[in-house]
């Protein structure tokens, strides 16, 4: 493979700490649209809305009785669902601050929620191994459908236009695509814990408990690349795309966050990393639109922005 | 003014008609009614005097005391022909609504409504008054909050209020300050100095004015007095007396200490205390405290022994400090070096010893003669002359005349059926004979008269051990045995022995069974009874009993139990492990090899038919698949097929369930596998 020409460096600079969880932190996804605000959700049962920019806290949603795992946040960021041990789905109004909704159902705790384009249904994977779809334009108690295909907890998902995908720890990687009604299983041999397909949907990066990242065909199911060189074998961490997906983002369990070029597999200066965190990086997500910022959280407590610093340049 | 104290203001002279002696102090208000002054004289009420009636002027008390039954219709129950109870209304379907009077308030009449409402309090009085405890803002480090002021500052507020704090706050009052009308500095000042702590009595400077004394400009404002500090004297939960402090050894209780002495003043009993300007005189000291108590106390007469002989049991107290050394002075010791123990002195005479008595005087030449006592006994039937005496010995008394002696007394003695008759008792001669079976009599009988017993009715014979004789086992016995079990499996060479010896018993032709060489003759003699017994026993039930028996079947089905510890070798080890291995190489699925091996591709890929739900494709705004039933019914199969054969295989579904007269009948499309499918397409093109 030839080698990347002048793909951009992931910034490396820590531009604020956002430190007021008392616990590990479980997940920060940033908001939609500008993608100005973070919301983080830790093992304090509390889902805390930062600015990104300040890392100043805005808003503090108390209501979980259990540890929140993880976050979704609406198109037009008026809503988010978060879940965790309670074993239901909290749909929150952002302004008020109250919860709106409270979907149950699921048989263990939810590892996973998603919510789809126009946030009418929300996804929710789960360990008692199913995934369940919840409409949230009528009222209706019951889940409009249950996916129960997989055969341990569901650790990840993505609800994309017309398909979904989870992962789950039986080490399978399913695409359930609506519109040709089909379900499509990729086995990648060790428990997933994170997918992320590209925009294009050809592509999907899947984080396994193997110490390997892998980019998926998601036409053949062949393996296109692999990204190697991290540790991950306990934890659910999470590999996301970088700027333009020319490169993939991992916090590891160690703390160190690695960064790949993703044509060439290979990993990008420096490396080894330095070390971010102290604990095991929990999750990782780059900016939507900004070229040098993204975020990671970790078990020692604190979210952090990393940016480019721009007065570097003088 | 009651009676009694018009009559005692009387006696002193106090003028009781003046205004003065009945004067009402009561300025504002109503004045208490007067104390009861009417005691119950026993004096005669007539009836109709006795009335009761309540505050409506209705009669109480109808029927209780005179008779009659009136089922509460006086008051409020009912009419005067008598209460008709609510007819039965079936709840069975409404029974989730709630019944019309669920309440105990539903139940009561306007008696029992006002004294319900009489008891009703508008300030609760079992909740403690928290006044002192409130002023406490250490509290709220009790709340794992500890980063967070403000969480600090809503726990601090947290303790409950009582009315009376509400009320006093109302007012102004603040908690830590006293109740009372502000003071000035100087008298804030004094009562600060003035101060102590109630538990201890020690002076306590806590919650002091913070302000200095001379001030000018605090001199002119008030302050608030100190607060009293609450004590709160814990209840003494055990019922033990005062004074007493539990967990202590026995030696601590007592006072005793190991090693210290401790001053103690002149000992006083029990019971008694000095004050703190009295000293302890002749009749306070305890007179059973031996120390104290010398020669010189006792009132008692003189003793004959001296005193210092008794045996003094000495108090508790007194033996705090080896009290009584006796006035030998060192501590007695028992002759073999024992120490005498304390309050114990050793006597100087010794224990009474037994009186012992020498025996009778025996005559010289005398020898014991039974029959001299016999014949005493019947010297009033009988007088015989005494047996002669051998001369130098023991006169010979034969077994003859024992035994008739004993005849003698047997016949003396009452016999207890001869008790019986004399008492009048019904003589039942029982005896043991009638308890036992016919053929044990004649058994019994037999051998009373001396005859050899008979065998259990098998042909053996037992033939007694001095004879030597080969025990005999019928053929037809012996025959059965051979097709019986065969003893003696643990020793083949017996066993080989036992089956000549049965074979020379069943055919007399056969070569008899010879001793072993080496074999004494008692001993074999002893193994040939051994195998004829065997034979009786392992012989095998004839004819119809054997129908009604079976052998059973001896099935090692169980594991095998080793006995002893368990000690694996290391091949059991390395073989199991190879066994498991094998096991789960067999399981393995082919997909998991190839992620293994990292060929991700056809091998990891499964693809299904998936119909998502209706509401499902609505919200997401994606036509539904249509998916026709026969694909539906194959979802189960995983068809290992990669993305483009899936779209050929759906165009072959819908070719197939589209065109209806070409292929076969859509209903039996479920049948259909995929690849008949295929080769129908590609008949077709």
């Amino acid at each position: 493979m030839a080698p990347s020409r002048g793909t951009q460096a992931i910034p490396r600079d820590l531009h604020v700490t956002l430190n007021s969880h008392k616990g590990p932190v479980n997940v920060a996804r940033y908001a939609k649209g500008s993608a100005k605000y973070i919301l983080t959700g830790g093992q304090d049962r509390t889902v805390r809305l930062w600015n990104a920019n300040l890392g100043t806290e805005i808003k503090t949603f108390s209501g979980h009785g259990y540890e929140v795992l993880s976050l979704t946040v609406a198109h037009d960021n008026a809503k988010f669902a978060s879940s965790g041990g309670d074993r239901a789905v909290f749909v929150w109004d952002v302004a008020t601050g109250q919860t709106i909704r409270r979907l149950s159902g699921h048989l263990g705790k939810i590892h996973a929620v998603e919510f789809n384009e126009d946030a009418s249904v929300v996804a929710s994977g789960s360990y008692d191994s199913t995934v369940r779809l919840w409409d949230l334009r009528a009222q209706a108690r019951q889940s409009i459908q249950t996916l129960e295909e997989a055969r341990d907890a569901v650790q990840t998902l993505y609800v994309g236009s017309t398909y979904l995908i989870s992962g789950s720890v039986d080490g399978h990687v399913r695409t359930y695509d609506l519109r040709k009604g089909e379900l499509r299983s990729d086995f990648i041999g060790n428990p997933v814990a994170a997918v992320i397909p590209t925009l294009d949907s050809t592509t999907y990066l899947a984080t396994s408990l193997d110490n390997h990242v892998r980019l998926m065909d998601m036409a053949t199911g062949k393996m296109l690349n692999d990204f190697s060189g991290h540790t991950n074998e306990s934890y659910r961490c999470r590999a996301c795309f970088g700027y333009g997906e020319a490169s993939v983002v991992l916090g590891d369990e160690k703390g160190l966050i690695w960064a790949w070029d993703l044509l060439d597999g290979k990993v990008m200066p420096p490396n080894p990393p330095p070390k971010a965190h102290h604990k095991v990086i929990t999750w990782t997500e780059y900016h939507p639109i900004d070229a040098g910022e993204f975020i990671t959280c970790s078990a020692d407590g604190t979210a952090k922005v990393w940016k480019e610093r721009t007065d570097h340049a003088d | 003014m009651s009676s009694r104290l018009k009559k005692k203001l009387g006696d002193i002279g106090v003028d009781l008609t003046s205004r003065r002696a009945t004067e009402n102090f009561c300025l504002i208000g109503t004045p208490l009614p007067p104390l009861e002054k009417s005691k119950d004289t026993g004096e005669f009420v007539p009836l109709w005097k006795q009335e009761v009636r309540d505050e409506k002027g209705r009669r109480r008390l109808h029927g209780a005391f005179t008779g009659g039954f009136s089922a509460g219709y006086f008051n409020t129950v009912g009419s005067k022909e008598g209460w008709t109870p609510s007819t039965f209304v079936s709840s069975r379907s409404d029974r989730a609504k709630k019944p019309a009077s669920s309440k105990p308030e539903d139940f009561m009449d306007e008696e029992d409504l006002r004294e319900l409402n009489e008891s009703r309090k508008l300030v609760s009085t079992t909740e403690p008054d928290s006044l002192g405890s409130s002023s406490h803002p250490g509290a709220a480090g009790g709340i794992g909050l500890d980063n967070d002021p403000i969480a600090a500052a809503l726990a601090s507020a947290q303790h409950k209020e009582s009315p009376g704090m509400k009320i006093l706050k109302k007012m102004g009052w603040r908690s830590g300050q006293g109740i009372g009308p502000r003071v000035s500095l100087a008298e804030r000042k004094r009562q600060d100095a003035q101060a102590f702590d109630p538990y201890t009595g020690v002076k306590s400077s806590e919650s002091a004015l913070d302000v200095a004394s001379d001030d000018e400009e605090a001199g002119k404002h008030k302050y608030p007095r100190r607060d009293t500090p609450i004590l709160t004297v814990a209840r003494k939960g055990k019922s033990y007396g005062l004074g007493y402090t539990p967990g202590l050894s026995l030696n601590e209780s007592l006072g005793v200490d190991s090693g210290q002495k401790v001053a103690t003043g002149p000992k006083i009993s029990a019971g008694f205390g000095l004050g703190a300007l009295n000293d302890a005189d002749e009749d306070d000291i305890d007179v059973y405290d031996f120390a104290a108590t010398s020669k010189a106390r006792v009132a008692f007469d003189h003793l004959d022994h001296v005193q210092d002989d008794t045996i003094v049991i000495g108090k508790g107290k007194g033996r705090q400090s080896k009290p009584f050394q006796g006035p030998k002075g060192p501590t007695q010791v028992f002759y073999d070096g024992t120490p005498v123990l304390p309050g114990f002195t050793l006597s100087d005479q010794p224990v009474q010893e037994d009186k012992w008595y020498p025996g009778p005087e025996v005559p010289p030449g005398w020898e014991p003669d039974p029959r001299r006592v016999w014949n005493a006994s019947q010297s009033k039937e009988k007088s015989q002359p005494p047996a002669a005496t051998t001369k130098g010995g023991r006169p010979q008394i034969s077994a003859a005349e024992v035994s008739s002696h004993g005849q003698l007394r047997e016949k003396e003695c009452l016999r207890f059926q001869q008790r019986g008759t004399i008492l009048g008792e019904e003589s039942k001669t029982r005896s043991v004979f009638e308890f036992m079976s016919e053929k044990d009599r004649e058994r019994i009988q037999r051998i009373a008269a001396g005859g050899a017993p008979p065998g259990p009715g098998a042909p053996l014979t037992a033939p007694p051990p001095t004879s030597f004789t080969m025990p005999q086992v019928e053929p037809h016995i012996a025959k059965a045995a051979l097709q019986g079990f065969q003893p003696f499996t643990t020793d083949p060479a017996k066993q080989a022995r036992y089956t000549t010896f049965l074979h020379s018993q069943a055919d007399p032709n056969a070569p008899p069974l010879i001793p072993l060489p080496g074999q004494e003759t008692e001993k074999f003699h002893k193994e040939v009874e051994d195998y004829a017994k065997s034979a009786i026993l392992f012989k095998p039930m004839s004819g119809a009993m054997a129908g009604r028996f079976t052998s059973a079947a001896v099935l090692d089905l169980g594991p095998k139990v080793h006995e002893g510890l368990h000690q694996p070798t290391e091949e059991e080890y390395v073989k199991r492990e190879e066994e498991k291995r094998a096991e789960e190489e067999k399981n393995v699925p082919p997909k998991v090899h190839a992620a293994k091996m990292g060929m991700y591709g056809p091998m990891t890929r499964e693809t299904q038919p998936w119909q998502p739900a209706r509401l499902l494709c609505k919200r997401f705004g994606v036509k539904e698949p249509d998916l026709p039933a026969g694909q539906d019914a194959m979802a189960g199969e995983p068809s290992q097929t990669s993305f483009g054969a899936t779209s050929f295989e759906k165009e072959a579904a819908e070719a197939a369930a589209g065109a209806p007269g070409t292929f076969n009948a859509p209903t039996e499309s479920s049948k259909i596998s995929v690849w008949e499918k295929m080769r129908r397409k590609e008949r077709i093109f």
